[in-house]
């Protein structure tokens, strides 16, 4: 082994493999050896196909492939899906493969001493003639099926470690487990030939795959702990979402922008703040998509870009129930002010659909955002991965500094809170709370601002009505109380006098 | 099986080791008694020619590679087993079998 000057740290590579470089502060340890387990299934080749293609993509680093398991044609094809031409690689130089896999109808059998010099030589062959710079292998557990003697093999993968470093070059190493959680890799592998060790999971809950990463060890040199959720797409493999390792570093704004309400704007005292999150929760039918409907309206006056993401409703809905509160969503379309995406929340996992958000903001580059409902993404995952989800979608929006409004749907008909509403209140700026009264044997809406950062608000608790110029903030529910717990009373008005009196001065 | 024609073996090594060495020594032995002085050895040290390896897919050396006749086989080690490689190299005489009759 190599001797390293104890002085100088240990120096990352940028895999360029998204959200990786984040989570892992930098990449993988530079010139070192990386082993990347995993139960079957939970994409270690793409990874390790990934560490060279991004290499070669994004730095014109060229990387060798050594395969125990797939043939190199299997190979080839699999990640051309991906949209990564490792044939044309090849002829370029960039990219090699050093064929192990095993021969069908090629028998072979053992008598006597051997041990796997021929292989090392093959890759040193292979880094020296393209000067790989990366390198991947494939897996170690397959090379244990090959020979019958499991401590030569032992021994010589150490041999195989210790040359990489010799050689300089950036390995990836897989291997498997047989658990999501136990034994790192099976063989021990981990024991021998790496000083960092990654973990991919695929793990089956409440009938979801849910796919992590999770950095257990980098030898002398830091990382984010924990698991982190990714997600393997079919033209960019690996992303990695990096929830916790986000930074809470937005700046924040005075500015204020119109709700699309006037009334609104006054309860919230004057609009909202323009790089603010805005919840708003209530049941079924009360008027949720009408207030994103009017966010986007108010957003349109001012020359303002909207992007919509419909969770509940088609485009055709969406158009016609928009039409019906008097707002043109097919004319702001065409003046590219609105764009609206419409999804079933069952079509992808999460993850995905984090992404596909993403890369809609990215692209549209709007003034606001809308997503109506979040809560119908609960749908979609594990409470944990949802919890995920909100986290990172509302970073996306906050660093962008625009205002995002996002819809929860409570589970009951008259209050009461949902889940969005617990994953996602304390990272919200504003809470807006519609709420169905039953009056007199008669359904109305109410409105109030529950929460709103940094700005004075009202309290009162509003009635509002819809019609086809869209919704109408009016007076205040005087002589009603209980309307948040969904149990309204009525006080006779001598009792609401005094009330009102015994905390005036 | 004479009239097939020459056996034709290659045999892997990596540089001079004893291992090579010792596999060198007794593929003369099986040359002569199992194979009726009728085979031929080519040597090929992977470090002078890694492209060979490459193609004949060698991982573990020393490798003994059966060119001719049909079918290819390996043999990975020393050659020391000789019991094994006796009732070994006795099936894949039989292999050959049916090729002669075509012939």
């Amino acid at each position: 082994m190599s001797i390293e000057n104890p002085k100088i740290p240990v120096e990352k590579l940028s895999t360029g493999i998204e959200g990786f470089d984040l989570i892992s502060q930098g990449g993988l340890p530079k010139g070192r050896t990386t082993l990347i387990t995993g139960t079957a299934g939970s994409a270690k080749t793409v990874f390790a196909a990934q560490f060279l293609a991004e290499g070669i993509r994004k730095t014109d680093e060229p990387g060798v492939f050594v395969t125990f398991e797939e043939h190199p044609a299997e190979i080839r094809k699999n990640l051309l899906s991906m949209n990564w031409n490792i044939a044309e690689w090849e002829e370029r130089g960039l990219w090699r493969f050093v064929d192990a896999s095993p021969q069908p109808g090629h028998e072979s059998i053992e008598s006597g001493e051997f041990d796997l010099g021929a292989l090392l030589a093959r890759i040193e062959h292979a880094v020296r003639t393209i000067n790989a710079r990366r390198i991947s292998i494939d897996s170690l557990g397959a090379v244990f099926t090959l020979f019958s003697n499991v401590l030569l093999v032992r021994s010589e993968l150490r041999r195989l470690s210790a040359a990489l470093k010799g050689i300089g070059v950036t390995a990836v190493m897989t291997a498997e487990r047989t658990q999501e959680f136990g034994e790192i890799a099976r063989f021990g592998v981990e024991e021998f030939v790496a000083d960092n060790v990654i973990i991919l999971r695929n793990v089956l809950e409440a009938e979801k795959r849910r796919r992590t990463i999770e950095i257990l060890k980098f030898r002398g040199t830091t990382h984010q702990k924990g698991e982190y959720p990714f997600t393997v797409l079919p033209d960019q493999g690996i992303i990695i979402i990096p929830i916790s390792a986000i930074e809470l570093k937005q700046r924040s704004s005075a500015m204020r922008v119109p709700s699309g309400s006037p009334e609104m704007d006054r309860m919230c005292g004057g609009g909202f703040f323009r790089d603010s999150l805005i919840l708003v929760s209530g049941a079924t039918g009360c008027g949720k998509t009408l207030m994103t409907a009017e966010f986007i309206g108010g957003g349109a006056k001012k020359g303002e870009r909207c992007l919509l993401f419909a969770y509940e409703e088609s485009r055709e809905q969406l158009l016609r129930n928009a039409h019906g509160w008097g707002i043109d969503f097919e004319a702001l379309e065409q003046n590219n002010l609105l764009r609206m995406v419409c999804a079933y929340p069952e079509s992808a996992g999460l993850e995905d659909h984090l992404i596909a958000i993403k890369r809609e903001i990215d692209s549209f580059k709007p003034d606001r955002v809308a997503v109506d409902s979040v809560s119908a993404m609960e749908r979609v995952g594990t409470n944990r991965g949802f919890r995920e989800f909100m986290i990172s979608l509302a970073s996306f929006v906050k660093h962008r500094e625009i205002p995002g409004m996002f819809t929860a749907t409570t589970a009951t008909l008259m209050g009461g809170p949902s889940v969005t509403e617990s994953h996602f209140s304390s990272i919200t700026d504003t809470i807006i709370l519609l709420r169905y009264v039953e009056m007199l044997g008669e359904m109305r809406r109410g409105v109030t601002v529950l929460k709103m950062r940094g700005s004075m608000h009202e309290k009162d608790i509003r009635e509002f009505t819809i019609d086809d110029k869209g919704m109408h903030i009016g007076k205040p529910f005087r002589n009603i109380i209980g309307i948040l717990t969904g149990k309204p009373e009525y006080l006779n008005v001598d009792n609401a006098d005094r009330l009102s009196g015994m905390f005036r001065d | 099986m004479n009239h097939m024609g020459v056996h034709q073996y290659r045999l892997y090594v990596v540089g001079d080791t004893p291992a090579g060495q010792r596999a060198r020594d007794n593929f003369k032995i099986i040359q002569e008694v199992i194979l009726s002085g009728n085979a031929e050895l080519e040597v090929v040290d992977v470090l002078k020619s890694p492209e060979r390896a490459e193609v004949d897919r060698i991982v573990a050396v020393p490798a003994l590679v059966r060119i001719e006749p049909p079918p290819s086989f390996k043999i990975i080690g020393d050659l020391s087993d000789s019991a094994h490689l006796r009732s070994f190299f006795a099936v894949a005489g039989r292999d050959d079998y049916p090729q002669e009759d075509e012939t």
